[in-house]
């Protein structure tokens, strides 16, 4: 009995070797390649923000800690002081609070629109691919109607229609995403599908199912992961510069490009002082930069570690 | 002949994209109640005071395919509908912002390939040494710089800092009423080129003045994409079997890289122009708008926060033909830059 | 006869990320003048590496460690340069002019965007220029001679002849350089590629291939896989090489165009006086193009001698056991050779081979045997053959 048990746990052992090898040579190129490590530290330092939000920037409204609290009415901003760290906009809006809770928005943006866009994507790409036909040919003429039409000029269109909202932004964003997704699935799925390792897989007598799930899938799915890493980025830019020009979040609320719309009549100071009020301006700009930037290293990290061809270099 | 027959081949592909985008259009229309959709309608502004009369003239209440083929045929007349922010036709509206935007267009899109190009394929060459990681962090930097941030911290520096050295706007006060006088002769509408014409190169050298840094923001993104593209299609070409074939003939490194690789390199980046257009066009329209440039991406801004439908839906309009078109070009130019497309 | 190339103890090795890959490991040969030697060997034993060493086409993170390659430039008297130190601009009058490369795979060795007349007329232009150039004044001289002659053209044959001649005192001119950035001014340049292009149609006519006027106007992916292969010859062979190095030319061809491209190669041999390295994993075409043969195992030379002594008296054990694994008429079962080709990173010791080797014995395990020579016209890296010849017994 011990026997078996321990020929198993040998067998095991060499099946999983060689994929232990490969996992241990990615953590390596992550940790070789500095511009990776350096996307992966940005990132967890705004995921660190984003969680401790509400113990650095205690909200004033319970109920609502996404409405920045105002320190007065006065309409000239006031630069970083120990109550208030990063200054305020005009409208004495607390820049700090802003900026961090604006993390926690961020994240939300990104996240559900990528996500939405990557499940919309790979299920229309995946029936397109597959099936091929009729189906195929109308989902592939609706996908390049909307790829034929700019991101800013569609999602400002939609916006219109639906209402000035950052959820309206987010829905905005979803219908405007999901067909570069779509394309890029079935591209992959009709590609694979011609590999030789899949007839070899059919001649070996897989199912057409089992095709899909062990083979199909998982070589498809990292330009995927890798695209959809680096749309967080695109995602948040785009839905900051709705905010920015007054058609996404209300104003007041959390939210990076909004915030720096409140600086657009503040960008010169007084005369001898023009960088007077830098801070409006600077300061969540920044933060979006950073933001962005992370998820771009990350992405970029992904593409040469993910693709075998690269991994030898 | 072949040519001719791709050409073709390529035009009928276009129509079922453009019914989409009409499609889309109308469905954002649908989006908004009748009154609201009134304005699509007309080409005067007096006749909005009667918004009643337009929904029972034009079926606005009628079943929807109905609306549809009624506002199709509207279009082919021309008539996209009153603008409320351009207090003009839209048609009109259109041709009168078109000049500035294509001015801004003008000196970034030479900018943005030239540039991108060249630092993509030195980073390729020189991999892993100094300039390539100088330049890919500028890249990748660059590709994450939210637009309007970018626009207003220039502004902010060389506006403010530097008291007016390169300033938001068009042109300077003294420039925009030369322009608008008598003798100044209004050829293209584009404020540089009608300067030259006209022989003021002072109004020429401050248009250009007030062109630097709408420019800078607008290339700096675009042009990011461009190296990144440029230089992994450069690394692909350059680890193929036709290098060494060069190398074996004897060819010098510069003939190798500039014949033989740039020029399979630049065809990905041709593939990827389309899309290029498209992310320019959505720049022209935060950059427009913060340096108070009265082009089409201005009015489009404006239009969004007003509520100004008609405007909004023939921008969307306007950017699905061009999109189109420009594709048209993309791809000829395609078939001229990768001879194996030509037969397909 | 003069020897041709003569390569001696060459060394190079890869830096790679899971080590120092000892590709070649003292690889010892020479190729008389207008003989053809085979290199056989299987993949990845570093014949392929060989080569492109000749060339130093060896780029990062590869490199040529130590080790001579003599080449004779001169050919009347002996002058033997040593390719290993030479600098970059010399190798590059060297490549395609006296030392030439015909690859594996002809499909990806062209370039896909350029006609295959302008790939062959590439060789011209870099090699020849100044024949170019002088055909080019006598064309342009006979056109002017013409009687009736527009007053345009005649200005653009002027000019053409003006640059022309400027090139042919100077080179370096930098008046030429200038002109350079002057668009239309270089018309020179147009007239050099038409003859150049003239002369490419002259030598696929030479080789054989029908309509070849045609022929240079297409491009790679328009033609079948023998033709490019002949355009493959045609680049290489344009300037008139010395040594040609012919990498497994035929080994993605079916069987027919082979022999068309083997029969070419043969042919050219004798009109141009060519001397060949023919590297393949096929024995069968070896022995049938190649006077001499070398047989390479993990990174050095095993065993040189003729075709026929390979044939009747194999020495080396790899090369026995190789010619045991050729099926013949009346075999039954594949025989192969024990064992599989070694890591190079961590080679074995002493001799390469003693893992597989039936003889092997404690020497062998300990000392790397050099290639010597074993019989006339015979050289074996094999303990068990040196060591007999020369105390007659193998301790």
């Amino acid at each position: 009995m011990r026997l078996e048990i321990l020929e198993k746990k040998e067998e095991l052992k060499k099946r999983a070797e060689p994929r232990f090898k490969e996992l241990k040579f990615s953590i390596s190129r992550i940790r070789k390649s500095p511009l990776s490590m350096v996307g992966f530290c940005i990132i967890l330092f705004f995921v660190g923000i984003a969680m401790l939000a509400p113990v650095i920037a205690p909200p004033k409204y319970p109920h609502d800690p996404y409405k920045i609290p105002r320190y007065g009415y006065s309409t000239t901003p006031k630069p970083p002081s120990w109550e208030h760290p990063f200054g305020t906009t005009e409208g004495q809006y607390d820049i700090f609070y802003g900026v961090v809770w604006g993390t926690r928005t961020a994240f939300r943006i990104g996240f559900m629109v990528v996500g939405s866009i990557l499940i919309i994507g790979i299920l229309l790409g995946s029936v397109s691919g597959y099936y091929g036909g009729i189906v195929d040919e109308i989902i592939m003429r609706i996908v390049d109607t909307f790829m034929s039409l700019p991101t800013l000029i569609l999602a400002m269109a939609l916006v219109t229609a639906l209402g000035r909202s950052l959820d309206n932004v987010m829905i905005a964003l979803i219908i405007v995403g999901w067909p570069a997704y779509a394309r890029l699935v079935r591209g992959e799925i009709l590609s694979v599908r011609e590999e030789t390792y899949v007839e070899a897989a059919r001649a070996t007598g897989v199912s057409d199912a089992g095709i899909i799930f062990k083979h199909v899938l998982p070589n498809a799915i990292y330009p995927v992961l890798i695209m959809g890493s680096l749309d967080i980025g695109a995602m948040v830019l785009t839905a900051a510069a709705l905010s920015f020009l007054g058609l996404g979040a209300p104003i007041g609320y959390a939210d990076w490009g909004q915030m720096i719309s409140f600086a657009r009549n503040w960008i010169v100071g007084p005369p001898g002082k023009p960088l007077a009020y830098w801070y409006t301006v600077t300061i969540p700009g920044i933060f979006i930069l950073l933001f962005v930037l992370g998820w771009n290293l990350l992405g970029d990290a992904f593409r040469d570690i993910l693709d075998p061809k690269m991994r030898r270099r | 002949m072949k040519m001719l027959n791709y050409i073709i081949r390529r035009l009928l592909l276009i129509i079922p994209v453009l019914i989409g985008v009409s499609l889309i259009i109308f469905m954002l229309l649908l989006l908004f109640s009748p009154e609201q959709r009134a304005a699509v309608f007309v080409t005067d502004v007096k006749q909005l005071r009667n918004i009643q009369g337009i929904i029972a003239k034009h079926g606005l209440d009628a079943p929807i395919y109905v609306q549809y083929f009624r506002w199709i045929s509207q279009l082919f007349q021309g008539n996209l509908g009153w603008s409320k922010t351009a207090e003009k036709p839209v048609l009109e509206a259109f041709f009168y912002f078109l000049p500035t935007t294509m001015e801004l267009a003008l000196f970034s899109a030479p900018l943005i390939i030239f540039i991108g190009i060249y630092l993509g394929s030195l980073s390729a060459v020189h991999k892993d040494k100094p300039i390539d990681h100088v330049s890919r962090v500028f890249a990748i930097v660059g590709w994450s710089l939210p637009t309007f941030w970018l626009g207003l911290m220039l502004l902010m520096i060389f506006y403010g800092y530097f008291s007016g050295l390169l300033p938001p706007e068009a042109l300077g006060v003294e420039a925009s009423l030369a322009v608008k006088s008598k003798e100044f002769i209004r050829f293209t509408r584009i404020n540089t080129i009608d300067a030259l014409l006209n022989g003021k190169l002072w109004i020429f050298f401050d248009a250009l003045r007030h062109l630097v840094l709408p420019v800078l923001t607008l290339t700096i993104i675009d042009c990011a994409m461009v190296m990144r593209i440029m230089r992994s299609s450069m690394l692909e070409a350059l680890g193929k079997g036709y290098i060494l074939t060069a190398r074996a003939k004897g060819a010098d490194e510069r003939t190798v890289i500039k014949k033989h690789a740039r020029r399979n390199a630049m065809i990905p980046v041709v593939t990827v122009s389309g899309y290029l257009f498209a992310l320019l066009m959505s720049g022209v329209v935060i950059t427009e708008t913060i340096f108070n440039r009265k082009g089409l991406g201005w009015w489009w801004a404006r239009a969004a926060i007003q509520l100004d439908i008609p405007a909004v839906l023939g921008a969307v309009l306007f950017n699905g033909i061009l999109f189109v078109l420009t594709n048209l070009v993309v791809d000829l130019l395609y078939a001229y830059f990768d001879p194996r497309v030509r037969l397909g | 006869m003069a020897k041709i190339l003569q390569v001696e103890d060459l060394k190079t090795n890869f830096y790679t990320y899971e080590g120092v890959v000892k590709a070649l490991e003292g690889v010892n040969f020479k190729i008389e003048e207008g003989d053809t030697l085979g290199l056989v060997g299987e993949t990845g034993c570093g014949k392929s590496v060989t080569s492109l060493s000749i060339m130093k086409l060896i780029v990062p993170p590869g490199r040529i460690e130590s080790g001579k390659i003599l080449f004779n430039l001169d050919k009347d008297k002996s002058h033997y340069v040593d390719l290993v130190q030479q600098d970059e601009p010399f190798m590059q009058m060297i490549r395609g002019n006296e030392i030439s490369m015909i690859f594996q795979e002809p499909s990806s060795a062209l370039n896909p965007v350029y006609p295959v007349g302008e790939q062959i007329a590439e060789s011209f232009l870099l090699h020849r220029k100044k024949d170019l150039y002088e055909e080019a004044l006598k064309k342009i001289n006979r056109q002017l001679k013409k009687e009736k002659i527009f007053f345009l053209h005649k200005l653009n044959f002027t000019l053409k002849k003006k640059i022309c001649e400027l090139f042919l005192k100077k080179p370096e001119s930098f008046l030429l350089k200038l002109l350079t950035f002057i668009p239309f001014l270089r018309q020179d340049e147009k007239i050099i590629k038409e003859i150049a292009i003239d002369k490419s149609i002259t030598l696929l006519r030479k080789m054989g291939v029908p309509n070849p006027e045609g022929v240079v106007h297409r491009y790679p992916h328009e033609l079948s896989g023998g033709m490019q292969q002949r355009v493959v010859i045609a680049i290489a062979l344009a300037c008139q090489p010395k040594l040609l190095i012919a990498d497994e030319p035929t080994s993605n061809l079916d069987v027919t165009i082979q022999a068309q491209i083997l029969d070419l190669i043969r042919s050219l041999k004798k009109t141009i006086g060519i001397s060949v390295l023919f590297i393949s994993h096929d024995l069968g075409v070896v022995a049938e193009m190649c006077k001499w043969v070398a047989v390479m195992y993990a990174g050095s030379i095993c065993e040189l001698t003729t075709v026929e002594n390979l044939f009747e008296n194999p020495l080396h054990p790899y090369t026995k056991a190789l010619l045991r694994a050729i099926p013949k008429k009346d075999t039954t079962r594949l025989e192969s050779i024990e064992g599989t080709v070694p890591n190079l990173v961590d080679p074995p010791s002493g001799c390469r081979f003693h893992p597989r080797c039936p003889k092997a014995r404690k020497k062998c395990r300990e000392i790397k045997p050099e290639i010597e020579k074993a019989e006339k016209n015979h050289l074996v890296a094999c303990h068990f053959y040196t060591e007999k010849e020369k105390n007659g017994h193998l301790t």
